[in-house]
């Protein structure tokens, strides 16, 4: 039994030492973040990408109006919704400014305007993106479904189910400043007044950039995530 | 009776449910999205076997397999299955894993621009650069498209400088870029090529190249030991999608470091003192000690060092393993890094063969080739107390046609001797050509 025992720990120690070898191949960390850190980064952006295509499908969700006020109300929804999903995004989804210093001195020397956030759209068959502001984009959907152009129904946009989300491992940007990403697929389906599936839909792929904040607070640490730039490629379409 | 009824509305029930579930549902294909490699991240997780693709798949040898373009095979006895094999059990063998950063892993992405309102594709090349303390960027290392190639093979015999300009203050300088813009290339001295990195750069910086969007981004990945290959995204109705091993390439490791280097620019930027074979000693970089390339690993691909370093790096180590193991094949190794057939051609004049000489255990010489060179040091290797270490592998300097490495070696225990070696490594083939003795 003794013997048994020794051989075992004789295995498990070349196993030990073996790893610990094969970590030595592993190169340096792309991130100061601790496990329980990296596990709430990862809660927090899914949430958050879920929060955006649930806004999303709530504004192109078609609905009834008995007379005009009902249909005011609406309006005023969808705008309210539009302005929800854009506070989730970095600067709200507007332009932004970057000041250059002269790292010598310290000194502004120039401002390089950056464009708002973008929606960069590709549908099958045509190989050219085409880049849209977030802002515009949102508006554009607020105007679709005010206006009824999705004739006849309404646009059903699943929410992306937790399971199917890939996220990246944070990558560190600034001092508590981290960027990564999140693949998720988005299926947009056509569904008559009473919910029920037509034919016709697209399915998409989806990368949002997302940027998180982190600073240490008294009762610990705040996370703050914005999404950035998000790539929508439609891989299948059917009628 | 009541159970049977219940049993059969019970079953029906379970027959009809699952099915509406499905049918509602049934865009979102579960299988094809798990086994989707949707980002690099998870590439690489996959590859180092940090995540499987599914139960049925456990092991790390089937998940690689699993990340390779499956359509590139012909069948299972496809020869190019047999090499991905051999490719994947290296991978396991050599516990090699990708890590985000890695320097030898670069991408190559597709742009579609316009230069001057017409439409223009190139390539450029990105590099993992380190920004500070945990942060890392991509940086642009080198372009490549037609449109980067300004010089021209045929010069027009009607446009040049004319040989009295000197006289004049060279008043047709102003002619030659207003009125014969277009053929700027003809003024230029014969045999000079613009770096396309530098064209990519003033193209943009004058506001004339712009690019649209950018497609078809393919990774390449040097870290697998006499291997290249690259990965890229494909989108199909297929369980094998996402981001997936493209191609796969027999390539040595000397090859990589060329490779790496001509894409870095690493050495080419001395160009004219290069030519005149002056080797400059860099004070700036490399100053620091290089102790991870002391390593039991003999065949190492040394992706942060200089060829010279990295040929040193490796000479030294099975150097070392010889000298432990008394293993030969270790002696063959060192020998192929050195110049000429058995290191014939390499030429040792170290404080090492001297105080051999002095001994008696070399013949009186100034130089000593490898092969002799080894006899000497077999006499010393059974006097088992001594011990060889090797230390401080740096780049001191460089030039077009080799570079120069410094190595501190160390023997004890019997025959105390420290010497600070210099080590010129040829570029051309990566081999050792000389070794000679700093402090003599």
């Amino acid at each position: 039994m003794e013997y048994i025992k020794f051989l075992l720990a004789l295995v498990l120690f070349f196993k030990a030492s073996f790893s610990a070898n094969a970590q030595n191949n592993t190169n340096k960390p792309v991130n100061d973040l601790d496990s329980a850190t990296l596990n709430q980064i990862s809660i927090s952006v899914r949430q958050e990408v879920q929060l955006f295509t649930s806004y999303l499908s709530s504004i192109v969700k078609k609905k009834s109006a008995r007379n005009k006020r009902e249909r005011e109300t609406i309006m005023y929804n969808r705008e309210s919704l539009k302005q929800e999903a854009l506070n989730l995004f970095v600067g709200k989804g507007d332009k932004y400014d970057v000041v250059i210093y002269d790292i010598t001195n310290n000194n502004p020397i120039d401002t390089i305007h950056h464009r708002a956030v973008i929606m960069q759209t590709k549908t099958v068959g045509n190989p050219v993106p085409k880049d849209t502001a977030m802002a515009k984009y949102l508006s554009y959907k607020v105007y679709q479904a005010n206006k009824g152009l999705i004739t006849g129904v309404s646009l059903q946009i699943s929410s992306c189910d937790w399971s199917q989300m890939s996220v990246s491992t944070p990558l560190k940007i600034g001092n508590g400043e981290y960027v990564m990403d999140v693949f998720y697929l988005q299926k947009f389906r056509m569904v008559n007044g009473d919910n029920i599936p037509l034919p016709g839909g697209d399915k998409t792929t989806k990368r949002v950039t997302c940027y998180i904040y982190i600073s240490d607070t008294d009762k610990g640490k705040r996370f703050i995530v914005r999404l950035g730039d998000i790539k929508a490629e439609e891989i299948e379409k059917w009628k | 009776m009541k159970k049977i009824v219940t049993y059969i509305i019970s079953l029906l029930s379970f027959g009809v449910s699952p099915k509406a579930q499905t049918v509602y549902f049934d865009e979102f294909n579960m299988p094809m999205d798990r086994a989707r490699v949707k980002l690099m991240d998870e590439f690489i997780t996959r590859f180092n076997g940090k995540e499987i693709r599914d139960e049925r798949y456990p092991d790390r040898m089937s998940n690689i397999l699993l990340l390779f373009n499956r359509f590139q095979f012909k069948s299972e006895y496809d020869s190019l299955f047999s090499e991905a094999k051999a490719f994947s059990e290296t991978i396991i063998n050599d516990s090699i894993y990708l890590n985000y950063t890695d320097s030898c892993w670069f991408a190559k992405a597709k742009c579609y621009g316009t230069l001057s309102n017409k439409n223009v594709e190139f390539f450029l090349y990105l590099f993992v650069e380190e920004r500070g303390e945990f942060m890392y960027k991509w940086a642009i290392a080198d372009a490549e498209g037609e449109i980067f190639n300004t010089s021209r093979s045929r010069k027009h015999n009607e446009l040049f400088i004319m040989p009295n300009d000197h006289e004049n203050s060279f008043m047709s300088l102003k002619r030659i870029t207003n009125e014969t813009s277009r053929f700027i290339d003809d003024y230029v001295k014969d045999g000079y090529e613009a770096p396309p990195l530098s064209v990519f750069l003033t193209l943009v910086r004058c506001g004339q190249l712009k690019i649209d969007y950018v497609s078809d981004v393919e990774f390449f990945f040097l870290q697998v030991p006499n291997y290249s290959f690259s990965v890229k995204y494909f989108e199909r109705n297929d369980l094998n999608l996402g981001w997936l091993i493209n191609s796969f390439n027999k390539c040595n490791e000397s090859e990589k470091v060329n490779l790496l280097c001509s894409l870095r620019h690493v050495y080419n930027q001395n160009e004219d003192k290069a030519k005149e074979h002056v080797v400059d000693v860099i004070d700036e970089v490399n100053t620091e000690e290089f102790t991870d390339l002391i390593t039991n690993d003999s065949s190492r691909f040394y992706p942060n060092r200089s060829i010279g370093e990295s040929v040193v790096g490796r000479f030294c180590n099975v150097l070392k393993l010889w000298w432990e193991t008394g293993d030969r094949d270790y002696q063959k190794k060192a020998s192929k890094e050195c110049a000429g057939k058995n290191g014939k051609k390499c030429e040792i004049s170290d404080r090492l063969s001297l105080q051999l000489a002095k001994n008696n255990i070399l013949p009186q010489d100034s130089s000593y080739n490898l092969r002799i060179f080894w006899k000497g040091l077999e006499t010393i290797r059974k006097k088992k107390e001594v011990k060889l270490d090797f230390s401080n592998i740096k780049q001191t300097g460089s030039c077009d046609e080799f570079d120069v490495i410094s190595c501190s070696i160390c023997l004890s225990g019997g025959m105390d001797l420290q010497s600070e070696d210099i080590f010129y490594v040829r570029k051309k083939d990566s081999k050792i050509i000389s070794v000679r003795s700093l402090n003599e």
